[in-house]
């Protein structure tokens, strides 16, 4: 699950071609997104 | 002599043909193909699935969006996801434009070996739950997508609803009466590769 990143470099986003470091308001959307993920319904294996 | 294709049959002139015959025999090439396609498509101008936009997924990214995926040249579309890795194994996400609201998502599973379902839900949610995987073993995804462009809710779909230990079904609507031309993978793993096939339900 992602943790909050402060000097550590932030997860990448793509937008159609262009794929770059998400800014500050993109990673806070992104960490409420897997924040709000359902809860995993089994144990991940693969 | 007229000589025909290999695949169709379509008759065609040789260069030992008369020229005085061309336009005549032009006419039988365009009526052979013309019977060709119209029988293929049901006499329609496009087959059922039209691939509108396809999208390489690059790498290590945490979150992809296809622009000008949706219009109103199509009301409904099928969305596929394959090939690719990922670092671990987790949901994909799909959210419609910018809207962060008004996702509601329900799954029907069960698990592998049992024969109990089971249910889940987001009620509702900041995206569209369950909408695919993503794996050290691929990267998938097949979601139906009904009006995104238009000017109403949006109804959506998951008939391929797969984890390590359950298999199922996601239905779900936005309630929200949005048009959107864009919509967004997102997941906490970081994928690579892979591509995104957008297509749209031929309508003529």
């Amino acid at each position: 699950m992602a943790t909050a990143k402060t000097s550590e470099a932030k997860p990448l986003i793509q937008i159609d071609d262009e794929v770059r470091e998400m800014t500050d308001e993109e990673y806070a959307q992104y960490l409420e997104f897997v924040a709000n993920q359902p809860a995993p319904l089994g144990t991940p294996t693969e | 002599m007229a000589g025909t294709t290999t695949n169709y049959g379509w008759t065609y002139p040789t260069s030992t043909d008369y020229v005085k015959d061309g336009a005549t025999a032009i006419q039988t090439v365009a009526t052979g193909i013309d019977t060709t396609l119209g029988t293929a498509l049901n006499n329609k101008l496009h087959a059922g699935l039209v691939l509108v936009k396809t999208q390489t997924i690059g790498s290590a990214v945490s979150s992809v969006t296809v622009s000008n995926a949706f219009s109103a040249t199509y009301d409904n579309y099928k969305i596929i996801i394959s090939g690719g890795t990922a670092n671990t194994t987790e949901d994909l996400n799909f959210k419609l434009g910018a809207s962060t609201s008004d996702y509601y998502s329900s799954l029907l599973y069960v698990n592998y070996g049992s024969t109990t379902p089971a249910g889940s839900s987001t009620n509702p949610g900041n995206i569209f739950s369950w909408a695919g995987s993503a794996t050290p073993n691929g990267i998938y995804l097949h979601n139906d997508v009904f009006t995104p462009f238009a000017t109403k809710y949006t109804r959506w779909s998951n008939p391929m609803g797969v984890g390590n230990t359950w298999g199922g079904i996601v239905s779900g609507m936005h309630k929200s009466a949005t048009s959107y031309t864009d919509f967004t993978i997102t997941t906490p793993a970081s994928l690579t590769g892979g591509t995104i096939y957008v297509y749209g339900y031929a309508k003529d």
